[in-house]
């Protein structure tokens, strides 16, 4: 197939979470080093799970991977990055300045921004320069969620932007000293990812409906920013064997509805197709199969009736939420795992109680209203839109600041503003704003896939820290965003995933994450699980029989664990407070 | 003549990155501009930022500083070697004061519209 004969040197991944990116970039990269080719394999994830997939331990430098000759993989994480970048600054002063003086270096140096700086120079360094890429004739990129990956991709053009124009203070450049010798490195790597000789943008989606139009979001983008060479992957394809299973049934129609509605942008696209595959894809010998199939399923001889009785259904977890009046309610996980509906169907049921409710997303990936459909009279909609937050803030800024300096001195500020790192603060603001709201009422939040999370978590760790010196005025609601974040009466956090392995292991990390930043998760929602259902299907019965493992692994770290069988129309069944969604858990 | 100002730990100069802008940070930009043009190159004006120079402090007069009196002394603002101001920015007015002091009569407060470069700077006219 022409993704793996005909590929260029630059190969990038991208697509809504939990299309399988990483599953299908390491397939790739399998494909090509068998060919007899060298190829780099990088995660810029800040929550990789290239490890798993590839069932090795990776670090920041190119590892080799025993079973794969030619193949070598690391991960590229931006929390590391900005640590070792901080150490570099600091390292030479310990011992010369003053205790405090270092913690208050590092203190600067461990918000978002350095940690946007820091990652972006690691990828720009195996983009833009011959040496660090040397020996290896590829380079696949399985890349962070989308709104990020948009945001990392955009970053050469906003910095070559920034460095050609000089003069004034380029603001958040600051914290990489030497920068102006990085001019040629950021501008190498522009022109890399907009040569089609160089770089393909592998879209990868699953035949639904919302993880499509997110793809074709995200290529109309790409190609707006002048990367055009693109394809598609369509991963997780199903035709039912058993047409008497009515769960295969239902699962084959939902994939070709979607590839009928598939958008035309897409369609236009090469385009390589993968069935679903009947066990999860970890392993180098399971994912070589991927394109040479066949992939073999089968009983695993887990006992699957004890793990669900020891979950609770979403119908007792709303009978838990509507016992308060007022808070936050936030959902949690890796991408695709669901967070975004279970969010609507939470702030559905609240409103439908007659509580005011408000459901506001911070995925930049995310089209709630979609969902959603028309409003109703208690709940109200919105989105952290990133681009209208950070006009609004620079508006702001010029306003109060600018109103003290003269012209040319606006001018500067303006410039200043244009900093990559300015839609950091607009959109941390906005996020504790929303937060805010919880003391009168409820507030549901649908937070972007994990990594941007932690990131979005930590900028409010540093603030946290940054705001206790700092005397000039910090809105109320920065200032209480964290002890807010870690009342666990106020603040209840759903940590969602589905009965597979890495969704499980993602999310279990992000809860000794929160732990780690003083917040107890309220409990687990296992989502989208075949378990509840009778299926006979093969490869759905396969896929059944392999989830047990890891709703058991799921109630051992669990506080409370919620169970929600796989659903055709999930928003309108757990939406609606009827009783045929009574009949549907009970499907089994 | 030479001004230094050595700062305290700062992610950017303007302080846009940090929780809120601080408005001091802007209108210390305003004031070295207008000394930087109104003595047309006869002054000097360094900033030092203790996260991306840290070495600019441990080598010379201000890490002694540090040692001594803490964080808190930040930003410290020299005049040729010459400590002028400690633990908090100079005011315009105070700055004006200081260069008149030593023989520059800069106005550092009016609202007069500083003169543009922009156009006339190189081989353009």
């Amino acid at each position: 197939m022409d993704l793996i004969a005909q590929a260029t040197r630059n190969l990038f991944f991208t697509g809504k979470g939990g299309v399988g990116k990483t599953t299908v970039a390491a397939a790739t990269a399998i494909a090509m080093a068998d060919m007899g080719r060298r190829i780099l394999l990088v995660s810029t994830d800040p929550a990789s799970n290239l490890d798993e997939v590839l069932g090795v331990p990776l670090s920041d430098t190119p590892a080799a991977i025993d079973d794969v000759p030619g193949l070598f993989a690391m991960n590229i994480d931006p929390e590391a990055a900005a640590a070792a970048y901080r150490e570099r600054v600091v390292g030479p002063h310990r011992g010369v300045l003053p205790a405090e003086a270092i913690a208050s270096i590092e203190e600067q140096l461990s918000g978002a921004c350095t940690m946007e700086i820091a990652a972006f120079d690691e990828f720009a360094k195996l983009l833009g320069s011959q040496a660090d890429r040397a020996g290896f004739d590829h380079i696949v990129f399985d890349t962070a969620p989308t709104g990020h990956t948009l945001r990392l991709l955009e970053l050469p053009a906003a910095w070559s932007d920034f460095l050609e124009t000089g003069a004034g203070s380029v603001s958040c450049l600051g914290p990489l000293s030497g920068l102006d010798d990085q001019k040629e490195l950021y501008a190498n790597t522009r022109r890399a990812l907009a040569d089609q000789q160089l770089t393909t943008i592998v879209v990868v989606s699953r035949p639904d409906e919302g993880a499509l139009s997110e793809a074709e979001r995200t290529s109309g983008e790409l190609a707006a920013l002048g990367v055009t060479n693109q394809r598609l992957v369509l991963n997780g394809l199903y035709t039912a064997s058993d047409a008497n299973d009515p769960l295969a049934r239902s699962f084959a129609a939902r994939c070709r509805d979607s590839l009928a509605a598939l958008p035309a942008s897409l369609a236009a696209l090469p385009r390589t197709e993968i069935p679903l595959a009947p066990v999860n894809m970890l392993g180098t010998a399971t994912l070589r199969r991927l394109f040479s199939g066949p992939i073999r399923g089968g009983a695993t001889g887990d006992d699957i009736g004890i793990v669900t009785t020891a979950c609770a259904s979403f119908e007792d977890l709303i009978g838990k939420l509507e016992a308060r009046k007022q808070g936050v309610i936030m959902t949690m996980g890796k991408g695709g795992v669901g967070k975004t509906t279970l969010a609507a169907a939470v702030a559905l049921r609240l409103s439908a109680s007659g509580r005011r409710v408000y459901l506001t997303t911070t995925d930049p990936a995310a089209h709630i209203s979609q969902i959603l459909g028309t409003g109703r009279k208690d709940l109200i909609v919105s989105r952290i839109d990133p681009a209208a937050e950070t006009k609004a803030y620079a508006a702001e800024v010029m306003a109060t600041a600018g109103a003290a300096v003269d012209e040319q001195g606006r001018a500067l500020l303006a410039e200043d503003l244009r900093s990559p790192c300015t839609e950091e603060i607009a959109v941390f603001r906005a996020f504790a704003r929303v937060v805010a709201r919880g003391a009168d009422g409820f507030v549901v939040i649908d937070t972007a896939p994990t990594g941007h999370t932690l990131l979005l978590l930590d900028a409010a760790e540093a603030y946290h820290r940054q705001v206790s010196h700092i005397m000039s005025a910090v809105p109320e609601e920065v200032k209480s965003l964290l002890p807010r974040l870690r009342d666990p009466d106020f603040t209840r956090i759903l940590l969602v995933t589905l009965p597979e392995a890495t969704p499980v292991h993602e999310a279990a990390a992000l809860q000794r994450d929160l732990e780690r930043a003083g917040i107890q998760p309220f409990g687990w929602i296992i989502n989208q699980s075949l378990t509840p259902h009778k299926v006979s299907d093969p490869v759905l019965a396969s896929r059944q029989g392999r989830e047990g493992r890891y709703i058991g692994e799921a109630i051992t770290l669990a506080r409370s664990c919620y169970l929600i069988p796989w659903l055709a129309e999930p928003l309108q069944s757990l939406g609606e407070n009827t009783s045929r969604k009574e009949s549907e858990r009970h499907a089994k | 003549m030479k001004i230094e100002i050595y700062e305290p730990a700062m992610c950017c100069p303007t302080g846009i990155c940090g929780p809120s802008v601080d408005t001091a940070l802007v209108k210390l930009q305003e004031t070295i501009r207008k000394i930087e043009e109104g003595s047309e190159g006869r002054i000097t004006v360094r900033r030092y930022n203790l996260s991306a120079n840290p070495f600019d402090f441990s080598n010379n007069a201000p890490g002694e500083m540090l040692r001594v009196e803490g964080t808190k002394a930040l930003p410290l603002t020299y005049i040729d070697g010459e400590l002028v101001g400690k633990g908090a920015y100079l005011s315009p007015r105070e700055m004006q004061k200081k260069l008149a002091e030593r023989g520059e009569g800069l106005d550092l407060t009016g609202k007069r519209k500083a003169v543009k470069r922009r156009g006339c700077g190189s081989a353009c006219c």
